[in-house]
C-alpha cells in the first residue's frame, strides 16, 4: 500500500502520499473523497458503544444492502398486475439465489425501520437534538418518514393479497385529510381503487423518487453531523489551550491512539483521537455485524408471498404492515379523522418541532425530567399499540392470544 | 444615489421571483400530470340482473359492478362493496342478515346503514335505473355517500348469528 501510494499513479490519486507524522495522516484524511463525510478527529468518548449504539451506521449499512439487493430484484420485475406476482414466483423458483436476495431485501427493510426508529430514540435520550443540532434532528425525522414511505411503497410490489389489502387500507387513511383528502388519495392511488396505475406509481416512487430523496437527505445528515461535531471541537479546543500546559499529553491536539485499557477512567471531553482508524474500524465492524445478521435471518426465514391479489376477497383479519399496526389499532377505536389524521399529524409536528419546544439546554436525563417522561410515555404507548395490532388481533379485529392463534404478518 | 441601489434591489427580487415561478410551474405540472385519470374498471353503467331477482330479504352480489343489490321500501338499491372506513370489501352475511367488514369489524344493516364498528358513514350507493324490459342498470359513475352512523331507518334487527363469529 505504501509503495503504491508513493508511485507516480499513487501520488496522482492521493494528494498527500507521505504518512510519517500525525499531520500527514490528518492531511491524508482531509484529501480523501471517501472520507470527506467524516471529521478528521473525534472526541474519544464518541468511540464508545453507549454513545450512539452505532444505530446510525447500522441504518446506513441496511440502506446500502437494500440498494444492492433492490437492483438485483429490478432485473426480474415488471410492475403490472398481470406480471408482478408471476415475476416474484419465477424469481423464487427459477433464479439462482432469487429467494435469498428477496429475503435480504425484505428483512433489511424491516430491520431498517427498526434501527432508524431506535436511532431516533437513542438521540432523544442523549439530548442530541439540542443546539447546535436542531436542524439535523429535523432532517432525521424526514429520513424516518422516507424510510416508512419506502417500506410502504415496496410492500405493494409483490402484488399478493398481503400487499393489495395492506395498501388499500393504508392509502384509504389519506382520504380523511380535510378538504384535499379525496384528491390526495386518488392521486396517490391513481384512481378510485388500488389497481395497475397504483402499482406503477408505487414502483416509480419506490425505485426512483424516494431513494433519491433519501440519499440526498442522508448526505446532508452526515455532513451536518461532521459540521456540528467540528462546532463542538472548536468549543473544546478553546479549553484545551489551557490544559496544554501539562507536558507530553497532547501533540497538535491529538492524543496518540492508545486503547484505554487497564484503568477504567472516563475519557475527558477534550481527548481527541484520529477518525482513521479508530472510528472507521468500529464502523467497519458494525457494518460486518449488521450484514451477518441480515444474511443469517435471510438464510433461516423466507419472505412471505400469499395468494395473488384479489379485489373481490378481503383476507380476514386484514393487517397493515407492522409499523402501521399502532395506527390501525387506533383506527379500530376512533373516527379516522382522529386516529388517521390528528394523531399522526400531532406526532409528526411534535417530533419535527421538538428541538424548538424543548428550550432546556441540559442533556442529562435527570435535568430534563418532563421531556424524558413525555417521550418515554409516548414510546411505550406506541410500542404497546404496535404489539397489540400486530400480534393480539385476529379475525374481525377481535382480541386473540398470540400463543393460541397467530395472525402477525411481516 | 439611490437609483442604482433600487435597480439592484429590483434585479435581486426578480431572480428570486423567477425561481419561485419556475418552482410553481413545476409543482403545477407535476400535479396535473399525476392527477388521477378516469378508472377503467368502475365508472360505467353496468347491466345486471332482472329486477324480479332482487328481493327484500337478501343482497344479490353483482361482480362487474362490485355491488350488492337489495330491495328497500320496494325500491332497488345498489350498495358499493367498498367499506367507507378504510376500503376493505364488505361481505353479505346471510345468517345474520347484515353486511360485515372483516378489517375493523364494522357491520351494516341491509340498507347499508352503520350498525356497529368504526365506519364513519353507511355504505355508498350507486344510482340505479330499471330498463324497459325490467333489467337493473347500475351507474357506477354516480355515487351518493351513505348516511352518518346512528341513523338506522330500516327496522330489521340481526336475524341470527353473524358469519365471522361475533
Amino acid at each position: 500500500m505504501k509503495a503504491f501510494r508513493e508511485s507516480t499513479i499513487g501520488r496522482s490519486l492521493f494528494r498527500s502520499p507521505d504518512r510519517v507524522t500525525r499531520r500527514d495522516q490528518a492531511a491524508g484524511h482531509w484529501s480523501n473523497f471517501l472520507l470527506h463525510l467524516y471529521p478528521v478527529k473525534v472526541r474519544r468518548f464518541e468511540l464508545r458503544f453507549r454513545y450512539s449504539w452505532f444505530l446510525g451506521v447500522a441504518s446506513t449499512v441496511l440502506f446500502a444492502s437494500l440498494i444492492v439487493s433492490g437492483i438485483y430484484l429490478m432485473f426480474f420485475y415488471v410492475p403490472t398486475p398481470l406480471t408482478a406476482y408471476g415475476n416474484i414466483q419465477e424469481l423464487q423458483t427459477n433464479v439462482a439465489f432469487g429467494q435469498f436476495i428477496r429475503n435480504v431485501h425484505r428483512w433489511s427493510a424491516h430491520l431498517m425501520v427498526l434501527t432508524v426508529a431506535a436511532h431516533m430514540a437513542r438521540m432523544f435520550y442523549r439530548g442530541a437534538y439540542k443546539s447546535p443540532r436542531e436542524f439535523n434532528w429535523m432532517i432525521g425525522v424526514m429520513l424516518l418518514g422516507l424510510t416508512l414511505l419506502l417500506s410502504f411503497t415496496g410492500y405493494l410490489l409483490p402484488w399478493d393479497q398481503l400487499a393489495y389489502w395492506a395498501v388499500t387500507v393504508g392509502s384509504a387513511m389519506a382520504g380523511f385529510v380535510p378538504l384535499v383528502g379525496d384528491t390526495v388519495q386518488e392521486t396517490l392511488v391513481g384512481g378510485s381503487q388500488v389497481g395497475s396505475s397504483t402499482l406503477l406509481r408505487f414502483y416509480v416512487l419506490h425505485i426512483a423518487v424516494l431513494p433519491t430523496l433519501l440519499v440526498g437527505l442522508l448526505m446532508i445528515h452526515i455532513w451536518r453531523w461532521r459540521k456540528d461535531s467540528m462546532f463542538d471541537l472548536a468549543a473544546s479546543e478553546a479549553v484545551e489551550s489551557v490544559s496544554d500546559m501539562e507536558p507530553g499529553r497532547r501533540v497538535l491536539g491529538v492524543v496518540p491512539g492508545v486503547p484505554a485499557t487497564g484503568d477504567r477512567k472516563d475519557p475527558s471531553e477534550q481527548d481527541l483521537v484520529m477518525t482513521s482508524p479508530h472510528l472507521l474500524i468500529r464502523h467497519a465492524v458494525v457494518a460486518l455485524g449488521v450484514l451477518l445478521i441480515v444474511l443469517a435471518i435471510s438464510l433461516l426465514f423466507d419472505a412471505p408471498l400469499r395468494d395473488l391479489a384479489n379485489p373481490f376477497e378481503t383476507p380476514n383479519p386484514e393487517k397493515a404492515p407492522w409499523y402501521f399496526a399502532a395506527l390501525q389499532e387506533l383506527l379500530s377505536h376512533f373516527h379516522p379523522m382522529v386516529a388517521g389524521i390528528l394523531v399522526p399529524g400531532a406526532i409528526v409536528f411534535g417530533l419535527v418541532g421538538l428541538p424548538y419546544f424543548d428550550r432546556n439546554p441540559a442533556t442529562t436525563p435527570s435535568m430534563r425530567k418532563v421531556a424524558v417522561v413525555v417521550f418515554t410515555t409516548f414510546l411505550v404507548v406506541w410500542v404497546l399499540l404496535t404489539l397489540i395490532g400486530f400480534a393480539f388481533r385476529g379475525a374481525n379485529w377481535e382480541w386473540v392470544w398470540p400463543w393460541i392463534e397467530w395472525h402477525g404478518e411481516l | 444615489m439611490s437609483e442604482p441601489m433600487e435597480r439592484r434591489a429590483f434585479l435581486n427580487k426578480s431572480w428570486k421571483l423567477g425561481i419561485g415561478m419556475v418552482a410553481a410551474a413545476g409543482a403545477w405540472t407535476t400535479w396535473d400530470v399525476l392527477r388521477a385519470f378516469p378508472d377503467t374498471g368502475l365508472g360505467g353503467v353496468v347491466k345486471t340482473v332482472p329486477e324480479s331477482e332482487v328481493t327484500a330479504t337478501e343482497a344479490v352480489y353483482v361482480r362487474p359492478a362490485q355491488t350488492y343489490l337489495t330491495r328497500i321500501d320496494d325500491e332497488v338499491v345498489a350498495l358499493w362493496q367498498r367499506c367507507p372506513h378504510l376500503g376493505c370489501r364488505v361481505s353479505w352475511c346471510d345468517s345474520g342478515g347484515e353486511f360485515e367488514c372483516a378489517c375493523h369489524g364494522s357491520t351494516f344493516n341491509r340498507a347499508g346503514e352503520v350498525r356497529s364498528g368504526p365506519a364513519p358513514r353507511g355504505m355508498d350507493r350507486f344510482a340505479v335505473e330499471i330498463t324497459g324490459d325490467g333489467v337493473v342498470r347500475v351507474d357506477t359513475g354516480t355515487i351518493s355517500e351513505g348516511p352518518p352512523p346512528g341513523e338506522e331507518t330500516l327496522d330489521e334487527p340481526p336475524r341470527g348469528p353473524g358469519c365471522s363469529g361475533h
